[in-house]
């Protein structure tokens, strides 16, 4: 009964509802979309299978290298299952420099790599064929979809910090995992001389109730040598990397406050405008014996279903839209290193956030409506 | 076109209670987009500031960045010896200075926590005098072969062991802060410098990432750089500093990216809170717009007038919104920093409320109030003259 007398209300000043309806859904479309990038963000430092490995970095930074010795030294540590070095290329695809070109590119050991990153999907042909091209590249089906490239394609990357070009050939295609390219440690180190360094070493471990363990005794291996070692989760380490853009987390979270803070306020100013238009017809529902109770109640119910609309129409319509483009295309903002999704999570949060500020919108004008003397509500008139 | 103006400012007046809480909500949204386009411009000046327009950068051929660039030690003298480089009146030598760039990774400071990227830079007597925004502000210079640093105040302020008489650890080797510095906000001011000659002892590195050169003259430049970049000899890029830093402002992207999006819905946002406010000031005031419209004012004044209403209301958010910007800023004047992407270090800059700034919001708020006002001063033109009248 109340809510269909809510809706009743809503329906009276039509204009007024819409305005406040759409303003209110446009703040919460826009919270939904910052919510999703910290979300990506969180996505980001989490991938299957991480949960198995830790990644041994120099202790400088990871501008500094490790000598390709240690590999042998780490495979040799109990509980651990492969190590596989991984180093960043950080080549120019084509040559090209603009900011939309950045993707992650590794020179690896292949057979390693396919032992370690236990999440992705390799078909076996392809795998060989990768393993046997000292130029191949192993390259995410998501990045060979965004650059059109086939098996047999010819792709050159122009080293950054490398001064070598890296002639590659698209071997093989994986499915799964992150967006990143790999090719061959091999192939690197000839060219640039031998010198036999390697950027990172990722290893997995037999079970994720030893990373800590294992994680120390890597450290301990060489904290006396030249090139001190520091040991983390993969989680904690790609956490590291997001850290690198400041305190976005901070931020977005002290918008969001205030956004809702601004819904909150257009809100109670729709219902307090309600209400004074509605002066007599609520004392009129007091004087034929609804208590004041109910009165509040009506009111907090339409104000809490007009946020609640909004809500569905602010936060399931940007559920939809980014469903419609990541879901289907393959379309990246430039920088933004993953889809921009809301976690199914932190919409439900949201929408029960929208659903407190009606609750606490409602209230001043509801209260005021439902303590004002009946006589007084009538003369108003 | 005769506009009964006084009549619309005074109603804005006599409902309060909703003129307030639609200002109030407003300029919050107001303020919003104002600080992210004071990240935005912060984060644009640094870099503006950055070169100077007679120095040239020598990096290594395909390199982008100082960080990731390399120049053996024995190329730097034919770098350096080129004509046309300006030479130091007292010791007749090339204003030049090969520098070492290193990148630690450091503990931040306060509750924030984790770790990013700092940049160490190893130079000689020359790289300070090639900048002449380099000024001490706290304790002294580094005297060389004594493993000291200074560090820059925005450091100092984020970083652990950055602070005046920390130490900063560089593989195996302890560095003093002797010295806090500043340099009119530029890039510089995200670094910590060091002694060539220590820095290389303690990363075990010879060589240098990059070379500057004082060339003051136009065709020198030219010359200059011609005559490095085809000397079979060196792999080397030439760039003039500034074109170096302006590369860098693609760091602000995500900013910029962050400011537009935030500036467009809230913008909607405000758009309807207007038209709010406004759809109920032309419903309570029925009476009133007929009566005007009887008195012989046209639709067209009518309309204009309750657009005007509209955006008066939305300039008030504007100012309002301005000042709630400029009043965070100042209760939280320290430095904030993101990431540059072409470095891979951290870089620290401050908010700006610049005039740029300004000028985009308060046209903004103007555009607002327009938009939300259209549709309620349409309606209220439209009302036949005895319909209003009788409501």
């Amino acid at each position: 009964m109340i809510l269909r007398h809510a809706f009743r209300s809503l329906g009276r000043n039509r204009v007024r509802s819409l305005v406040t309806l759409l303003g209110v859904a446009s703040l919460l479309f826009l919270v939904s979309l910052l919510v999703s990038i910290l979300g990506g963000f969180e996505m980001a430092s989490h991938t299957d299978g991480s949960e198995r490995r830790l990644i041994t970095s120099n202790e400088v930074s990871l501008t500094f290298p490790m000598p390709v010795s240690y590999w042998e030294k780490i495979r040799a540590v109990p509980h651990v299952v492969e190590v596989c070095p991984s180093s960043w290329f950080g080549g120019k695809p084509n040559g090209s420099d603009r900011q939309e070109d950045f993707f992650a590119q590794f020179f690896t050991d292949p057979d390693a790599l396919l032992r370690v990153l236990t999440e992705i999907q390799v078909p076996p042909e392809q795998a060989q064929a990768w393993k046997e091209d000292r130029q191949g590249a192993l390259v995410s089906d998501k990045l060979a979809r965004r650059y059109g490239w086939k098996l047999g394609d010819r792709l050159p990357l122009v080293g950054d910090i490398y001064p070598m070009t890296a002639e590659l050939n698209i071997r093989a295609i994986y499915a799964g995992g992150e967006e990143a390219l790999y090719f061959h440690h091999a192939y690197v180190d000839e060219a640039m001389g031998r010198p036999g360094i390697v950027g990172t070493y990722v290893i997995l471990l037999d079970d994720p109730a030893n990373l800590s363990s294992v994680a120390e005794s890597v450290d301990a291996l060489f904290a006396d040598s030249d090139a001190a070692t520091k040991t983390q989760t993969e989680k904690a380490f790609q956490a590291g990397f997001a850290s690198m853009m400041g305190n976005v987390v901070g931020l977005i979270t002290q918008i969001s406050l205030v956004i809702g803070m601004t819904i909150l306020i257009t809100a109670a100013n729709t219902m307090a405008m309600a209400v004074r238009e509605r002066t007599t017809e609520l004392a009129v529902l007091r004087a034929i014996g609804f208590p004041p109770g109910r009165v509040l109640r009506l009111i907090l119910t339409e104000s809490v279903l007009l946020t609640s609309l909004a809500a569905f129409i602010g936060i399931g319509g940007f559920a939809l839209i980014t469903w419609l483009i990541f879901g289907v295309g393959e379309f990246r903002l430039p920088m933004v290193w993953f889809p921009l999704m809301l976690p199914p999570r932190m919409g439900l949060l949201l929408s029960l956030a929208a659903i407190a500020v009606g609750l606490l919108a409602g209230l001043v004008p509801g209260l005021l409506a439902a303590r004002r003397p009946v006589v007084d509500g009538l003369r108003r008139a | 076109m005769a506009l009964p103006l006084k009549v619309n400012l005074r109603g804005l007046l006599r409902r309060r209670t909703a003129t307030l809480l639609t200002v109030a909500g407003m300029s919050l949204m107001v303020m919003i987009f104002a600080i992210a386009w004071s990240l935005d411009a912060g984060l644009r000046s640094v870099f503006a500031i950055g070169g100077s327009p007679d120095i040239l950068i020598v990096l290594r051929d395909g390199a982008s960045a100082e960080t990731t660039s390399f120049v053996p030690r024995d190329d730097e003298p034919i770098i350096t010896s080129q004509p046309g480089i300006a030479l130091d009146p007292a010791s007749g030598e090339p204003i030049a200075s090969a520098e070492a760039v290193t990148i630690i990774n450091q503990a931040r400071r306060g509750g924030a926590g984790g770790t990013a990227n700092v940049i160490v830079r190893g130079l000689g007597p020359q790289g300070f005098s090639l900048r002449p925004q380099f000024r001490i502000v706290e304790g002294r210079e580094i005297h060389p072969g004594l493993n000291e640093v200074v560090a820059a105040r925005a450091m100092a302020q984020r970083f652990q062991g950055c602070g005046l008489g920390e130490t900063l650890r560089v593989r195996k080797t302890d560095f003093t802060v002797v010295g806090l510095f500043e340099a009119e906000g530029s890039p510089y001011e995200s670094e910590v410098w060091a002694d060539k000659t220590d820095l290389a002892a303690a990363t075990g590195r010879d060589g240098s990432s990059i070379v500057l050169l004082r060339v003051p003259e136009e065709i020198d430049r030219a010359r200059v750089k011609a005559a490095i970049e085809g000397d079979a000899r060196l792999s080397c890029d030439v760039k003039p500093q500034q074109e170096y830093f302006a590369k860098q402002t693609e760091s602000a992207m995500p900013l910029a990216m962050l400011g537009g999006m935030l500036t467009f819905f809230l913008s909607v946002g405000a758009c309807f809170a207007a038209a709010n406010t406004m759809h109920a000031a032309v419903l309570a005031r029925a009476k009133e717009i007929g009566t005007l419209r009887a008195l012989g004012f046209s639709r067209l004044s009518v309309m204009a007038c309750y657009v005007l209403e509209s955006v008066v209301l939305s300039l008030g958010a504007g100012v309002v919104g301005l000042l709630l910007a400029a009043l965070v800023l100042a209760l939280r004047p320290g430095y904030t920093g993101t990431s540059n992407w072409t470095t891979f270090s951290e870089v620290a800059f401050r908010l700006r409320l610049t005039a740029d700034v300004v000028l985009t919001v308060m046209v903004t708020s103007v555009i607002i109030g327009v938009l939300g006002g259209l549709f309620p001063a349409w309606r209220a033109a439209r009302k036949p003259i005895v319909e209003a009248l009788r409501a």
